[in-house]
């Protein structure tokens, strides 16, 4: 039976299209707006190294060189409303952990404070999601953006980007 | 240090709202306000705490009677700081937001007002939209060349959201909230404590010129 080809005539899921031009915005609007330290999309971190293999990550923004801490931010282009109530801690949880194996390689081994963020595409509707999202994430020292309540990257005269609005 | 400074010099970028109502008379008379802050809150991780800093602005209005007369109107405005320290694994919460303003009373004379708020509780970090908070409240109010001490408590909540603080490369709390004071006639609030091993020296020195330090 032949393999089902991934040629490029394979047309992308939607969503998965829109994630990526979500990402695609906040690392461009983040690398117009920081004046402060340098940004660097996509900037890859050795998080593990044992005798078999090098363990990476790749974080969607990274800040450097502002004093003596680090910025730390993952996109996620997750729709919340559309997370059945089941699989929302779990979820919640994968974004977590993902982000403090990139915190822990520099508190531990930078010797470095970090600031530390999710940015969603926007806040949930569902009544008391945002919040319980929220708390989830603060409880464990990370900050949640939803993207499309926040003005900063407007307030210098960006134009307002299409896809998840 | 240099991430101070830093923020320091970038308050303008996140705004965050504080509503203070306040009243007491602990000086043998009677004094209540209404203030509005604004500034910017930068929150990190420094191994296992979540901290913070708070810089901007408050304007405060209200009328005071210091000796139990006819109540003064004034109106002061100045700057505040403030810095937030909390536990991951302890979950306990501890703030401090100090500030400074200048004015007028009502017939013109010159007012200052500086306060101290302390924060301590069992929570999550403080972060959260309606987070809700109880704490002591210290201000010396200097008028007609006499300097007026007043303490008790405060209760209050804070809404807010987080956003990119394109400046700063990082994000920033941006909020809005309401503070409550209620004190009682001669009563006296716990001392604040000023011992965390998080607080910074320049921090510490910032109190120190209001008149809070250790």
């Amino acid at each position: 039976m032949p393999r089902a080809s991934c040629s490029a005539g394979t047309p992308e899921p939607e969503i998965l299209r829109r994630g990526k031009a979500f990402h695609r915005r906040v690392q461009r609007d983040w690398e117009d707006l920081a004046t402060d330290g340098v940004v660097d999309s996509e900037h890859t971190i050795e998080i593990s190294r044992d005798t078999q293999r090098v363990r990476s990550g790749r974080l969607d923004l990274f800040v450097d060189d502002l004093g003596d801490f680090v910025s730390v931010v993952e996109i996620k282009s997750t729709d919340w409303d559309r997370v059945k109530p089941e699989n929302r801690r779990r979820l919640v949880a994968s974004h977590r952990r993902q982000i403090w194996r990139y915190i822990e390689t520099f508190l531990d081994r930078e010797r470095v404070d970090v600031c530390a963020g999710v940015i969603y595409p926007r806040a949930p509707r569902t009544p008391g999601l945002r919040r319980e999202i929220e708390e989830l994430l603060n409880d464990y020292g990370l900050q949640v953006v939803w993207y499309d309540g926040q003005r900063a990257p407007f307030e210098r005269g960006l134009a307002e980007p299409a896809g998840f609005r | 240090m240099r991430r101070s400074i830093a923020l320091v010099s970038h308050r303008f970028l996140f705004a965050a709202f504080l509503m203070l109502a306040v009243g007491w008379s602990a000086f043998a008379g009677t004094f209540s306000a209404g203030a509005i802050g604004e500034g910017t809150l930068v929150a990190w991780l420094a191994g296992l705490d979540f901290e913070g800093e708070i810089d901007g602005t408050i304007r405060l209005e209200g009328e005071f009677a210091p000796d139990g007369g006819e109540p003064i109107p004034f109106f002061a405005e100045g700057t505040l700081r403030g810095f937030g320290v909390s536990g991951i694994v302890t979950a306990v919460t501890e703030g401090w937001i100090g500030y400074e303003a200048e004015g007028r009373a009502d017939e013109g004379e010159p007012i200052e007002i500086r306060g101290l708020l302390h924060t301590s509780r069992i929570s999550a970090v403080p972060l959260q939209a309606d987070a809700a908070f109880i704490g002591t409240h210290w201000v010396r109010v200097l008028f007609d060349g006499v300097t007026h001490t007043a303490s008790g408590e405060f209760s209050g909540s804070v809404q807010g959201t987080a956003e990119p603080a394109g400046r700063l490369g990082t994000i920033q709390f941006r909020g809005s909230g309401t503070i409550r004071f209620d004190g009682e006639t001669g009563a006296e609030a716990p001392p604040i404590p000023l011992d965390h091993p998080a607080l910074s020296e320049e921090f510490l020195c910032y109190l120190a010129e209001l008149g809070f330090g250790i």
